[in-house]
């Protein structure tokens, strides 16, 4: 057997136990499947007026209590789902304005030593091609994204092997951020490395704090225990489903402040999966004062020789994912929220109404896809098949006519908004007013450095409308704007509020 | 349970009380942050900002301050307080 396929590991060094038993309640995890089952039971019937209430408190950028959130989720009411939409769409002009953030994933290897039934790069799947970038090779990925594409924002994702160890993973980071290429009338480079991995020890996690990451971001995949066993076979190192769970305890101990979790909707019910990502917002904002950073709600896609994928009887259709989209902005409204290419576009464009603050453009999840350069998906190559393979230019265009500004923004972790400082801001409203600033300075910079003549046209009417808002609602930050603003034309880059 | 930082409890709240003392007297709003690459996490320091222009001062290789508010103050005043951070910064490192 190749040596890179070994799967004799040493689990004890992996999984530390101390660092699971120190955030149990009593010897329990946070997590009840049955008081989950309980309150969805109990909530089925909610009248009008009592939905309006808890729409109300949310509008307020307050967390809801888990009854709340099973009362929005067994509305059947269509009109109410109407109210339900447009206050997530109000929460979220309110906490983000108007822009959409953008990033891309870079995926760096495709080697893992689990074996989860849902997942393409599971070990036994002997039909995939495996593959871990050299440094060289992150690099050159960086190049494009950078200074083609002109992302400056990337989510960099492992599988869990000890080929992609802290120490890749640390200098996979390091080797992104020295990434500077020149464009048209600047230079690209990548400002924000979000990293999606494994979890980890709290002495990993500091390592990844040290390099500068941005978000560190892990889905729990299902909260139900029994979903969980059942997908995660008993011989990996995932099928651990608390050394998962406190991850992100762990990374907030260990220093990390920006924290990502996740659900891939289609192992379990929509609606108890909701119920677990806010019983997790709400312990980690009771144990830290810090809830997410983001949430993310992957559906499960097709991937390569991968049947369970077929079989699942819990899949999403678009009406609920638009309704559990909606329900978890309502629920966590100062979170941000993705979206990705797994979605075909009219899926994205419908989700961004209903609160998502982030997605991704001209993704390509292959191993080495970037510089590779290759144009269709390559199903054998990839964790699973992509909705949306539209390039960042036409992705842009496409939310400037839809009178969304896109935004490149890095500032917040550069300038001390981070962790419970951001929560704070996030809910005053006054995080939104940076969210405008900055989307206006990075789209400038992206508009004359990346953008095609048709995507410019719809860029600049954007931008005139997102300046004359600041002129009128911020009116003593407007000449300073403006000053960077003109800056930036001129070919300087970087500059943020 | 606290998200660690590589300063101590006691040094940490040093700087939220230093930030604060900066605060009443000279009215200016400022917070400090631990240093790590692009990442400047918030460390201590008043959260209520007034305004939307930030200044980025590094004091040392791990730790920095983010202005938000220099006021209507001198340039003599902000060495005042600049000189006044740099020595608590080294009282703190013994």
């Amino acid at each position: 057997m190749d040596k890179i396929l070994d799967y004799n590991i040493d689990y004890p060094k992996i999984i530390r136990e101390e660092e699971i038993v120190r955030y149990l309640d009593k010897g329990c995890d946070f997590i009840n499947d049955e008081e989950i089952w309980e309150k969805l039971k109990k909530n089925a019937c909610s009248s009008t007026s009592r939905i309006r209430e808890i729409l109300e408190k949310a509008l307020h950028i307050e967390t809801l209590e888990p009854d709340e959130v099973a009362c929005l989720l067994n509305v059947e009411d269509e009109d109410l789902w109407d109210e339900i939409f447009d206050t997530a769409g109000k929460i979220k002009k309110k906490v983000y304005d108007n822009r959409i953030v953008t990033f891309a994933p870079l995926y760096c290897s495709s080697y893992c030593i689990n074996n989860c039934l849902y997942c393409a790069f599971r070990r036994e799947n002997l039909l995939i091609k495996r593959r871990k970038l050299s440094l060289e090779e992150i690099k050159r990925e960086t190049e494009v994204l950078a200074g083609e594409i002109g992302h400056k924002r990337l989510i960099v994702v492992f599988g869990e092997h000890p080929q992609a160890n802290i120490d890749y993973i640390v200098e996979t980071i390091r080797t992104i951020y020295e990434v500077k290429v020149r464009t048209k009338n600047g230079y690209g480079s990548i400002r924000r490395v979000n990293v999606n991995a494994p979890p980890m020890s709290i002495e990993d996690l500091k390592r990844l704090k040290e390099v500068g990451i941005g978000t560190f971001q892990v889905f729990q995949e299902t909260y139900h225990h029994d979903t969980y066993r059942k997908v995660h076979p008993q011989n990996t190192v995932k099928s651990n489903y608390l050394w998962r769970l406190y991850c992100m305890h762990r990374a907030i101990e260990a220093g990390i402040d920006d924290v990502g979790i996740g659900v891939l909707f289609g192992l379990y019910n929509w609606k108890f999966e909701v119920m677990g990502l806010v019983y997790h917002a709400r312990e980690l904002e009771k144990r830290f004062g810090i809830g997410p950073h983001t949430v993310s709600f992957p559906r499960l896609e097709p991937a390569f020789n991968t049947p369970f994928v077929q079989e699942t009887r819990y899949k999403v259709s678009d009406t609920d994912f638009k309704k559990l989209i909606a329900v978890i902005r309502v629920s966590i409204p100062y979170t941000g929220m993705i979206i990705t290419a797994r979605e075909p576009k009219e899926i994205r464009r419908e989700m961004i109404k209903v609160g998502c603050t982030q997605t991704d453009a001209s993704t390509r999840i292959g191993i080495g896809a970037y510089s590779d350069r290759y144009n269709e998906q390559e199903a054998e190559r990839q964790q699973f098949l992509l909705g949306d393979t539209r390039s960042l230019d036409e992705v842009v265009r496409d939310f400037a006519q839809m009178g969304y500004i896109t935004s490149f923004c890095t500032a917040g972790y550069r300038c001390g908004r981070t962790g419970k400082c951001i929560m704070e801001l996030l809910k005053s409203g006054k995080e939104a007013k940076f969210c405008k600033l900055n989307a206006i300075l990075t789209f400038r910079e992206w508009l004359d450095d990346f953008a095609s003549e048709e995507t410019k046209r719809e860029g600049e009417k954007i931008i005139a409308q997102e300046m004359e808002e600041v002129r009128r609602q911020i009116p003593s930050i407007y000449p300073k704007l403006l000053e960077y603003y003109e800056r930036i034309k001129n070919g300087e880059r970087d500059l943020y509020f | 349970m606290v998200k660690e930082t590589s300063i101590s409890d006691k040094d940490l709240n040093s700087l939220t009380d230093l930030a604060k003392r900066i605060k009443e007297k000279y009215g200016v709003i400022l917070w400090f942050a631990e240093i790590f690459g692009k990442r400047w996490s918030y460390l201590a320091g008043e959260k209520d900002i007034s305004e939307y222009v930030w200044e980025r001062i590094q004091i040392n290789d791990k730790l920095g301050i983010l202005v938000n508010d220099w006021g209507n103050v001198s340039e003599e005043i902000k060495k005042e307080i600049l000189d006044l951070i740099r020595e608590n910064i080294r009282e703190m490192k013994g």
